[in-house]
């Protein structure tokens, strides 16, 4: 069903058009969050903020573009927030490729698949910047421009940032992809 | 452009398995934080939240399209890779030629745990009109189907003005923007997506009793089957796998050039409809909302919770716990196809005046109880208030004969 029906029935209370949105997006937005942060808590709280968020704004909510990008950027922006919580609070200096914190943990509900595991730890090598570039661009679907304004920067920023980083993970991935 | 291509790819292949306790706390969670939101709306004064996405996507498109027109021009002059007389371009120039297409649409998309849904629809495209009839489809892993039969019709020359009709319950949407969907844009998707794909002939094969050139065209993870007519190089069929297969769509019956009345895309909703203008969130009812639209929706709502009525109905009990029974009654409950003339009682509340006092309680009884209350409001310049029960009669009750209220009972 189309995405602005479905938010419009939401407005008006339909709490199923709500789930439909987000059995929807989730697995893509699960993706688009382990990818940026290599980590599948952070993952799974970043999308659990962003639906409960979503909610809460719903009633006075406008879609005039991409329901699927619209809620990439906020899992991006969530990530974002979160990985700058989470270094502040263990000193860390942001994720370690050779942590393998995508690894099935107990207590996690979440699990990645193998290609996932490898683009998300190939990604945490790269500076955030481009990582969110990357993965906003490549998965998400986002134009640069919108890129840009979600990240603040200009648009011939973002586009260096993706050229860097598309240039860095070839390297990485050499023979892999 | 290959490592993109290569990395995109390795996205494509990307998957996540969710345990069903991490769907539960997240839908829990976004309940409560909508029911927190209804409780104080009244109180204040909403925040707007909106987000502007790109509106150059006309513009865009219109480039694109003249780009792409002037490569087509250079690609149109190749050929089959294997040397036969129709190739994909050919194809192509067709389609681009026609001043009419139409054609069945058929879709289908497999989610985890047996969740499925599927199109099936004609659809008809005069410039710049798109028009669709027919059915979607969905079906939980833990529900019956549900089908909607609809009309879309779109406008891409307007950042696609966009109307559905539902016939069966006499209700448009309606959008005065970004109104394309997958199967309005599908033609169009198939002809800007798949023009630089790569292409390999599967060679001359029957198809519905004739003969047809079939080949396949690859663009990144996706992958779109042809079959032409051999002389005239018209599509006949056009099949388009994505995702591992989870998602595809078959474009067939194809005609070009077919007499399509313009009545055919009047974008106007009949003046009997009730209309929802999804920009202003204005709905219009042509007819004066009453009572027995509430008591039908009750009505509705008890019928699909076999004969009980439900936990809340816009209000109700408070707390976690019935929270959570709402949520699992709204599993159980006919998702789509029975919420369209339903919603009329929910909007007959939303009109009621500030002071009308409305309450729910009818959580769990039965349909035909006669004995218990299940909500009433007082009308604008009434003394009594109307209390609907069980049964769904309604009685004039003074404010100080009103039934006691469950959970404000149990707590004293």
């Amino acid at each position: 069903m189309h995405d602005r029906l479905l938010v419009t029935r939401c407005k008006r209370g339909d709490r199923e058009a709500l789930r439909r949105i987000y059995e929807k997006y989730r697995d893509k937005l699960l993706i688009v969050a382990i990818a940026l942060s290599h980590d599948v808590g952070v993952a799974e709280d970043a999308l659990h903020d962003v639906f409960v968020a979503f909610a809460e704004n719903l009633p006075c909510f406008e879609l005039t573009g991409s329901l699927k990008a619209y809620l990439a950027t906020c899992v991006a922006n969530r990530v974002r927030d979160l990985m700058r919580r989470r270094r502040r609070a263990t000193t860390e200096p942001g994720p370690d490729p050779s942590v393998a914190s995508d690894r099935d943990e107990p207590g996690r509900l979440v699990a990645c698949n193998e290609e996932l595991r490898r683009v998300s730890a190939a990604l945490a090598q790269l500076p955030a910047e481009q990582r969110e570039v990357i993965v906003l661009r490549l998965y998400g679907q986002l134009r640069f421009r919108a890129i840009a304004q979600t990240t603040g920067v200009s648009v011939n920023t973002v586009k260096g940032r993706y050229r860097y980083g598309i240039g860095n993970l070839r390297s990485m991935l050499n023979g892999e992809v | 452009m290959r490592s993109q291509r290569k990395i995109r790819n390795l996205f494509a292949r990307s998957r996540v398995t969710v345990d069903p306790r991490f769907d539960e706390r997240t839908m829990r969670d976004t309940h409560v934080a909508l029911d927190t939101f209804e409780m104080a709306e009244s109180a204040s004064e909403p925040k707007k939240w909106s987000i502007t996405m790109s509106r150059k996507t006309t513009k865009i498109a219109v480039a694109a399209a003249i780009l792409l027109a002037a490569l087509l021009g250079i690609h149109y002059l190749g050929g089959s890779p294997d040397g036969t007389s129709v190739a994909w371009a050919n194809v192509l120039a067709q389609m681009d030629a026609a001043q009419t297409v139409t054609f069945t649409y058929e879709s289908e998309r497999m989610y985890e745990g047996d969740e499925y849904c599927w199109t099936k629809s004609t659809v008809k495209i005069k410039e710049p009109y798109r028009r669709s009839d027919g059915v979607d489809g969905h079906r939980y892993s833990d529900g019956p189907d549900h089908e909607e039969t609809n009309i879309c019709i779109s406008d891409v020359s307007r950042q696609n003005r966009f109307i559905l009709i539902n016939p069966a319950w006499k209700l448009a949407h309606y959008a005065p923007d970004h109104g394309g969907n997958d199967t309005l844009m599908s033609y169009d998707g198939l002809r800007k997506d798949f023009r630089d794909g790569t292409e390999e002939s599967l060679g001359t094969v029957q198809i519905d009793g004739r003969e047809a050139v079939c080949f396949k065209v690859s663009k990144d993870d996706k992958v779109i089957t042809v079959w032409a007519d051999p002389e005239t190089a018209l599509p006949l069929r056009i099949e388009r796998v994505a995702n591992a297969g989870v998602d595809k769509v078959i474009l067939s019956d194809i005609a070009f050039d077919v007499e399509l009345s313009d009545a055919l895309f009047d974008m106007t909703p009949p003046a009997d409809y009730c209309v929802m203008n999804m920009a202003t969130e204005e709905f219009r009812v042509p007819f004066e909302l009453t009572e027995t639209h509430l008591i039908d929706e009750l009505a509705t709502s008890a019928k699909e919770l076999s004969g009980r009525f439900p936990t809340r109905f816009g209000r109700g009990r408070p707390g976690k716990e019935a929270l959570e029974k709402s949520i699992a009654e709204s599993r159980q409950a006919v998702p789509m196809e029975g919420r369209s003339t339903p919603m009329l009682g929910t909007e007959f509340l939303k009109r009621l005046p500030e002071d009308s006092d409305w309450k729910y309680v009818g959580e769990d009884v039965k349909l035909g109880d006669a004995s218990k209350a299940i909500c009433w409001y007082k009308p604008a310049g009434s003394a009594t208030y109307r209390v609907m029960y069980g049964d769904l009669s309604v009685k004039d009750v003074a404010p100080e004969d009103l039934p006691p209220i469950p959970w404000q009972t149990e707590e004293k």
